[in-house]
């Protein structure tokens, strides 16, 4: 038997396998595992693409034209492309019920950082004020996640915003509309930053810049969107690979864990997991159990083996995620300049927009529009399409797009839990049958309930009005009625449900992440978070597991 | 079935020529025959005014140019808008056409607002007698029961 298990291949659970199997110890690791396919003609660019592939329409729509954005798409500037469709593809009979929250799933291999945009900002100390931990303590983790991975930036204005961290690779190549962006916010910096509390620099990617370890450097051939063909992009299946050749590490795909067994002394025993094409589940033994399925997935389980092994149906509160706010631009002085289609496509600049509190600064990801589709876009100009169409290859170039992020803490009004199933009206503990294992009947769909915290609007506006003034000081205009306020669930930073306490409270776990419930369970992803900073989490996920995975084994 | 590919066809056809000023090559109108099979919503009609405006649509280039513009602002989701949008789709990304959607053909901002003036005063003008026409043509095709 493995020494430990764990449950889903995301960005914190590869990272955390890895760093146990660098330890010596033995790791399985249960998945759905979902795959994409190889990526076709990895060396060539976007526009050889459409000139040269038999079927291009298929390639960029889909054989069902999955990619088609249609009118009434809710705001979208870009549509998701076919080829990373199975990022968010879903097995049968994992419905939820959602209230004030449209949640993403994924079963991929490498979960949903298999569609991420690479941008990695670790925590500072007033982020990590909750946690049982300090930059300084989290630091090592972040630089040994970055040496794993190949991370760029620099040290400029955003460092207030985001410590520097070592293992930084130089910084990619800027296309002309972000090198014009960041010229113009450096002549005018000072009035920018005393005004408007606003400081843009470089965005930290994982990305590489050039060729190292065997993986290869970007060769901008402006396909990220698209899915990076040369894995200069990182996504966790790299390091799932990784794994996969430690004699020790055992990969199980094709299975969805659905909860786990434990005893009377709450020693879990097995996992319980049904193939993801259907039929009985089987229990798989396990010695140490940790769930990185994700935030909203490893509730399910961990409310589904409460049910079944204490006929008692719990809900978890704190579920947070980051509101998103896309605000659309066009530089002016970039009107009737042909954009560069072989250039990196995803945030080139970040921006940090203070607030009264150090940790409730707003984010900004600034990304230049170039190789996105066209025509979800043609749709939202206010003009017949024919005059739409010959507008937006005029402005093409110009296009921008700041998209930001605010932060969000745990509150009780948000919680996770499960609808009663099929045996509906029956007892608890004639649903569950017990704690020892095997097929029962099953709850029902996972309820997941979601209340803003009040003052967002007015924090919203306040955001998006000095955003503007930003924007007019780079030559930039937003045009009215363009600001899209994404329904929560979207930016798919979802953290909270059990959190990290020093105290052991019931559905917390500890620093190490151990649960305070079942001794021999470990929460290693977005869940044990007991803060959200408008960051994207990733980075620190990856950080966290690898610390955990040191400090707990 | 073959006249249904004829309509199609056609209407492809009238659409692309509409968008790019250029007749559909077969690929174009291949995946648009192929878009029925795959979105058949797409070529549903969801409402009476959906029938009235494709039937506008079909006539002329000035009748469409009026159609899309009064859709763009009354029925964003109408059939008409939406295989509109099918046919850009499938022209940003069809080799002989997907240049029309990248390429600037002036070099200026002073250039592009002069360039668009007209542009813009013509879709002004398309969706006055839209208004105008179109209206009262739904109106009475809805009496009429038709």
């Amino acid at each position: 038997m493995a020494s430990v298990t764990v449950v889903g291949s995301g960005a914190s659970g590869v990272h955390f396998a890895l760093t146990l199997l660098r330890k010596g110890h033995e790791v399985r690791m249960l998945d759905a595992g979902l795959a994409g396919e190889a990526p076709v003609e990895p060396d060539r660019g976007l526009s050889e693409l459409k000139r040269g592939l038999p079927d291009p329409v298929e390639y960029f729509l889909g054989e069902d034209l999955y990619g088609l954005t249609l009118p009434g798409a809710e705001g979208e500037f870009y549509g998701f492309p076919p080829a990373k469709r199975f990022v968010f593809d879903a097995p049968p009979g994992l419905e939820t019920r959602n209230d004030g929250f449209e949640p993403l799933f994924s079963y991929a291999r490498g979960g949903l950082a298999g569609a991420w945009t690479a941008g990695v900002y670790p925590f500072h100390d007033d982020d990590l004020a909750d946690f049982p931990f300090s930059f300084d303590e989290l630091e090592p983790y972040y630089s040994e996640v970055a040496a794993r991975i190949g991370v760029t930036g620099e040290d400029d204005d955003l460092t207030r915003f985001m410590p520097l961290h070592a293992n930084l690779l130089e910084p990619l190549d800027l296309d002309p509309h972000a090198r014009t962006l960041l010229e113009r916010y450096r002549a005018k910096r000072d009035p920018i930053n005393a005004r408007q509390g606003c400081f843009v620099g470089r965005s930290r990617v994982a990305t590489l810049p050039t060729d190292r370890e065997g993986r290869r450097g970007c060769d901008y051939l402006g396909r990220c969107l698209w899915g990076c063909p040369i894995d200069a992009l990182y996504t966790p299946a790299i390091t799932l690979a990784e794994c996969r050749r430690y004699p020790s590490f055992q990969y199980e795909p094709g299975v969805l864990a659905e909860a786990f067994e434990f005893d009377e002394s709450r020693r879990i025993a097995a996992v319980r997991v049904r193939p993801t094409g259907g039929g009985p589940s089987e229990a798989r033994p396990v010695e140490n159990l940790a769930l990185a399925a994700g935030t909203l997935s490893t509730a399910r389980i961990f409310l589904e083996s409460w049910l079944r092994g204490m006929g008692e149906r719990i809900e978890l509160d704190g579920l947070m995620d980051n509101r998103q706010v896309l605000v659309p631009f066009v530089s002016l002085s970039r009107i009737g300049k042909a954009y560069e289609p072989r250039s990196y496509q995803y945030h080139q600049l970040s921006l940090g927009l203070e607030t009264g509190r150090v940790r409730e600064y707003v984010h900004g990801q600034i990304t230049t529009l170039t190789t996105a589709q066209a025509h979800p876009i043609l749709q939202t100009i206010p003009l017949d399409l024919k005059s739409a169409t010959y507008a937006f290859r005029n402005v093409r170039g110009a296009l921008g797009l700041v998209n930001l992020n605010f932060h969000d803490q745990r509150r009780p009004e948000c919680r996770v839990g499960l609808a009663p199933g099929g045996a509906e009206g029956a007892s608890p503990s004639a649903l569950v049958g017990g704690a020892t294992g095997g097929d029962r009947a099953k709850s029902g769909p996972m309820e997941i309930r979601y209340e803003p915290a009040a003052g967002e609007p007015a924090r919203i506006r306040d955001a998006v009005r000095r955003l503007k003034r930003v924007l007019r000081r780079l030559g930039c205009l937003v045009a009215p009625g363009t600001v899209h306020v994404r329904p929560m669930g979207a930016s798919v930073h979802y953290a909270g449900t059990l959190p990290m306490s020093g105290t052991a409270r019931s559905r917390t776990v500890s620093p190490e992440c151990r649960s305070h419930d079942f001794e021999n369970l470990y929460v290693v992803d977005g869940s044990s978070f007991p803060f959200l900073p408008a960051k994207n989490i990733t980075f620190t996920l990856m950080a966290n597991a690898v610390r955990v995975a040191e400090a707990a084994f | 079935m073959e006249s249904d590919r004829g309509v199609l066809d056609d209407e492809c056809v009238r659409f692309c020529r509409y968008l790019t000023g250029h007749a559909a090559d077969p690929y174009v109108s291949e995946w648009y025959a192929r878009a029925r099979t795959a979105r058949p919503a797409l070529f549903e009609p969801r409402a009476p005014f959906d029938g009235t405006l494709l039937a506008a649509a079909r006539l002329r280039w000035l009748p469409l140019r009026c159609v899309d513009m009064v859709a763009r602002f009354l029925a964003p989701g109408a059939a008409i808008r939406r295989r509109l949008v099918l046919v850009a789709a499938i022209l940003e990304n069809a080799p002989g056409t997907y240049e029309t959607f990248e390429s600037p053909d002036t070099d200026s901002p002073v250039g592009f607002i002069l360039r668009m003036l007209p542009r813009g005063c013509a879709s002004v003008g398309a969706l006055g007698l839209g208004a105008l026409v179109i209206g009262p043509l739904h109106l009475g095709r809805r009496a009429l029961g038709v």
